[in-house]
């Protein structure tokens, strides 16, 4: 690395591209669901614990794009954490396996409420071509209650920023709901 | 009336401190993120983060004592108090004669080692490690606050800080060799404290784990208005001042804030993330700058 | 890339430990098929498949002599139930005891077994750190142990099979056709390879040949996500080390290229574009022009991508002895960043090379119902892929996939100790590691 290519990068600026918009639909069904749950919400600030339960790495691929500078989802305020204690959001990829369950329950059980569960690409979502293995408990479902499915094997990471978009967009409406009454 | 005064400077430093510690750790966070090509979240990001952290549910992890619930308040707490007695933009505020320098280096360890207690406490080993690395970095940081303490009290006669900042007003042109050591030290002391940030909230959540950010970000600001007032103070109003000048000092410390921003982003950007046996050597290099100073002091007294 | 037709040598037991004591073979992989333990041995331009067969108390253990083979027996004795006589370690491997039932591949699978993950053994005097399965940022399910003195990792030892989804099961009884889509998700970082190893194996097995232009696209294929997966081992690297804005020109590069791949070939990392026959569609048109843009962009910054080595010196080195043992090249994490270095400049011009040359047309030839058995090999970017595979009648009646993984994860442990703690993301960024490639 040199200072002068150090320097071209500088002057470059930012390589992140526009966003998508969120997801309306899904966040009206959020919205509903929070409503319905009687959950509190958290606001333009998100942190996520992901949990790889059986993914070939396709859709970790693509969640670090999201990370990454070109898609920048922190610029949202949603960060990536270490422990479910820091957690608010559980991201799971891959068709469940039944080596990962405990440590599935585990890591929903010590997060803090309220809490939310993102079930990314097909896999995640009912066991993808996984589905009927003796080793796959087959979709987060089966275990745990699913706020937010983003579909695809792995989905693009414009569809995966479009759905995180939705779940804050539903976090940041239902404070404003509570707040007009 | 000037005891109104000076209460009324109090409580306006205590405001700007508890707004500008987030705020600073945010504008870390957002220029880091733009040097690396990244749009970045907006500096204010932290003061959500912190509303976050309050609505949620304080979880313990398990077999935890008391202190994972008590010691992030003495943290926050020890680390409040330092950054009340700092002075900001002016001096001669009602907490100035308590605002010895030894005091507050007392509250930076105390708010450390509450700290490294919350991280200890879960008795898992990430914890464990986390805060063996910052009581090590600390107890090096602190030998090298105090030796540059030494040499500043040797300079000025007195620990208090409000006394050394008018004495460095009042002789502002005044670079003698020891001083700039003694600066040096201070500098690298608080670049190594902002570029290392253990992990010491492993075991806490909700509004525990936001009193442990609070810490943080206030020690950072402590350390920069240390800075400020011990070698730096350009614009810092004096005692019984008036308005016009608590302005151009709140610009003065802004502007200070802002420059060291960019100071510590850049190296950064420079050194990549701190490796530990680095983080110790460059102490080194402090607590020997520090005695460096002490040294120059001394002799520059002898002297006839 | 090549595939061979074998023919599988059935050997006596002692020939079958005689041939494990030549030190000049790497073992490649070891499974199980029919009342046989097949063993994989030798380099990519003479694989030798050995053969033994199971009796009642079950087959010579190859692990006394050869370390590579420890992995392979425990997983075989999960999958099928065969005990490695005299094997070294007897630890379970991918059955934690979770599944509804044991020996999954067995002619009659067992009941299942007590739930028990594998213990670790480590000394006494050291501390130990436990890391995963869960480990936060974006990181496949392994569970890591460190054995630790004061800051530095004394030994690390790795706990595998969270990620186990039946995949060797799943392909069976499936024609090759239906079977591809498991073998393009084994490890999605080499998706194009493995789906690749697949196609030729199945192909070579049942006797038939891609029409040209299919051979060629593949290469365009398998060279473009060799940019790919440099690029990203790079930024995944640069990160570790707190280089960011190293990581986001690699990852920047990296994000092209997909979105070109998307273009040209409808899927970003090029998932099930290779099936067994030839390929599942043509290359758009102008996809050629788009990648060839992207790949002179990337040739133009090329020299400012290099990695700063002052953080990799000495760490995690690989002796010439270990490297022998699993054929790869020796060196330390600075050696192994600048190997990938190097490789990307071959790779773009690989991927240049195979985009002129496409010619024909042709994309597909149907699978004829036959029976046979084949190997494919493919190098990828992390090393190399195998698949095995049987054909009865057009139907796959056993596999074994192989990939790089497995090498890649033992020499983790094998170089791990000496390091700093802080330094373990680093050194396990320094190799190409996917827990589902070995979990299955």
């Amino acid at each position: 690395m040199r200072w002068r290519d150090l320097a071209r990068w500088l002057l470059q600026g930012p390589v992140t591209g526009n966003a998508p918009q969120p997801d309306t639909e899904t966040a009206r069904a959020l919205r509903v669901r929070l409503d319905a749950g009687a959950r509190s919400t958290l606001g333009a600030s998100l942190a996520i614990l992901h949990l790889d339960a059986g993914s070939c790495g396709g859709c970790e691929i693509e969640l670090r794009a999201v990370r990454r500078a070109v898609y920048d989802l922190e610029r949202f305020g949603v960060r990536f954490v270490a422990t479910p204690l820091h957690a608010d959001v559980l991201l799971i990829t891959g068709p469940l396996t039944r080596n990962l369950l405990e440590a599935l329950e585990l890591a929903y059980a010590a997060m803090p409420e309220p809490k939310f569960v993102v079930a990314l690409g097909d896999c995640a979502v009912d066991g993808g071509v996984f589905k009927g293995s003796y080793a796959v408990a087959g979709g987060v479902g089966t275990t745990l209650p699913v706020d937010l499915q983003i579909a695809g094997c792995p989905p693009a990471p414009d569809r995966i920023l479009a759905g995180l978009r939705a779940l804050l967009e539903a976090n940041a409406r239902s404070r404003l709901k509570i707040s007009s009454r | 009336m000037t005891v109104l005064g000076a209460l009324a400077a109090q409580v306006l430093h205590m405001a700007l401190m508890a707004a500008a510690a987030p705020t600073l750790t945010g504008l870390l966070r957002w220029f880091q993120a733009r040097m690396a090509g990244h749009i970045g979240s907006s500096p204010l990001q932290p003061w959500q983060d912190f509303a976050r952290l309050l609505r949620k549910q304080s979880v313990r992890a398990e077999d935890t004592s008391a202190v994972t619930t008590e010691a992030p308040i003495v943290s926050a707490a020890a680390l409040a108090v330092a950054a009340s007695l700092v002075p900001s933009f002016t001096l001669g505020m009602t907490f100035a004669r308590f605002a010895d320098l030894l005091v507050i280096a007392g509250l930076l360890a105390l708010g450390r080692a509450a700290s490294a207690l919350v991280a200890m406490d879960p008795g898992a080993a990430q914890g464990g490690i986390a805060a063996s690395r910052t009581l090590l970095l600390g107890g090096l940081a602190e030998c090298a606050l105090l030796l540059v303490l030494f040499a500043l009290a040797l300079f000025a006669g007195s620990l208090n800080v409000e006394v050394i900042a008018a004495m460095r007003i009042e002789i502002a042109g005044d670079w003698r060799v020891g001083l700039v050591f003694a600066l040096a030290a201070t500098l690298l002391v608080a670049l190594v404290d902002a570029m290392r940030r253990e992990m010491l909230g492993l075991g806490v959540s909700g509004s525990n784990l936001a009193l442990l950010e609070l810490a943080d970000a206030l020690r950072l600001l402590v350390w920069l208005d240390l800075i400020g007032a011990l070698f730096l103070p350009f614009g810092v109003a004096l005692a019984g001042a008036g308005l016009g000048e608590w302005a151009i000092g709140i610009f003065a410390w802004l502007l200070r804030l802002l420059v060291f921003v960019v100071v510590l982003v850049l190296s950064q950007t420079i050194v990549g993330s701190l490796g530990l046996a680095a983080a110790a050597r460059t102490l080194g290099v402090a607590l020997l700058l520090g005695m460096l100073a002490v040294m120059f002091v001394l002799a520059d007294m002898s002297a006839p | 890339m090549s595939a061979v037709a074998v023919q599988r040598q059935s050997v006596t037991h002692d020939q079958w430990q005689r041939l494990a004591r030549v030190p000049t073979s790497p073992l490649l992989a070891l499974w199980a098929d029919a009342g046989e333990v097949c063993a994989l041995f030798g380099d990519a331009g003479a694989p030798l498949l050995v053969a033994t067969c199971v009796d009642e108390d079950g087959y010579p253990a190859l692990s006394p002599t050869h370390p590579a083979a420890v992995w392979f027996e425990r997983l075989v004795c999960d999958l099928w139930g065969h005990v490695p006589v005299g094997g070294i370690d007897a630890r379970s491997w991918v059955d934690h005891g979770t599944w509804p039932l044991s020996r999954p591949l067995a002619s009659r699978p067992g009941p299942p077994r007590v739930r028990e993950t594998p213990e670790f053994s480590f000394e006494e005097t050291l501390d130990q750190v436990s890391i995963g399965p869960v480990r936060g940022g974006i990181e496949p399910a392994v569970h890591l142990r460190l054995g630790v003195a004061g800051e530095t990792i004394a030994r690390l030892q790795l706990r595998l099979g969270y990620t186990h989804k039946g995949t060797l099961a799943l392909v069976r009884g499936k024609s090759p056709r239906a079977a591809a889509r498991f073998a393009a998700r084994v490890s999605a970082a080499a998706t194009v390879a493995h789906s690749l190893a697949f196609a030729q194996a199945a192909e070579a097995a049942s006797g038939c040949e891609p029409p040209q232009r299919a051979q060629a696209l593949r290469e365009v294929m398998l060279q473009i996500e060799a940019v790919t997966a440099t690029l990203d081992a790079m930024a995944a690297m640069a990160e570790a080390m707190g280089r960011d804005q190293l990581a986001t020109r690699c990852a920047w590069h990296g994000e092209a290229l997909r979105r070109a791949s998307q273009f040209a070939f409808g899927h970003r990392l090029m998932m099930d574009c290779i099936v067994p026959g030839g390929v599942a569609g043509d290359l758009a048109p102008g996809g050629d022009a788009a990648i060839l843009r992207t790949l002179a962009d990337l040739t133009a910054e090329l020299p400012a991508l290099r990695l700063p080595e002052n953080r990799l010196a000495g760490l995690g080195t690989v002796t010439a002895e270990l490297a022998a043992l699993f054929s790869v090249q020796p060196g330390d994490a600075a050696t192994r960043a600048a190997h990938r270095f190097a490789a990307l400049s071959q790779q773009i011009a690989h991927t240049r090379d195979a985009l002129h040359g496409a010619p024909g047309d042709g994309l597909s030839t149907p699978m004829p119902t036959a029976s046979g058995e084949a190997i494919g090999w493919v190098e990828s970017d992390a090393g190399p892929v195998w698949h095995w595979l049987r054909l009865e009648h057009g139907q796959i009646e056993g596999a074994f996939l192989s990939d790089p993984a497995w090498l890649n994860w033992q020499l983790v442990e094998a170089v791990a100790h000496g390091s700093a703690i802080e330094d373990l993301q680093v050194l396990l960024a320094s190799f190409s590691l996917s827990a589902s490639g070995v979990d299955l």
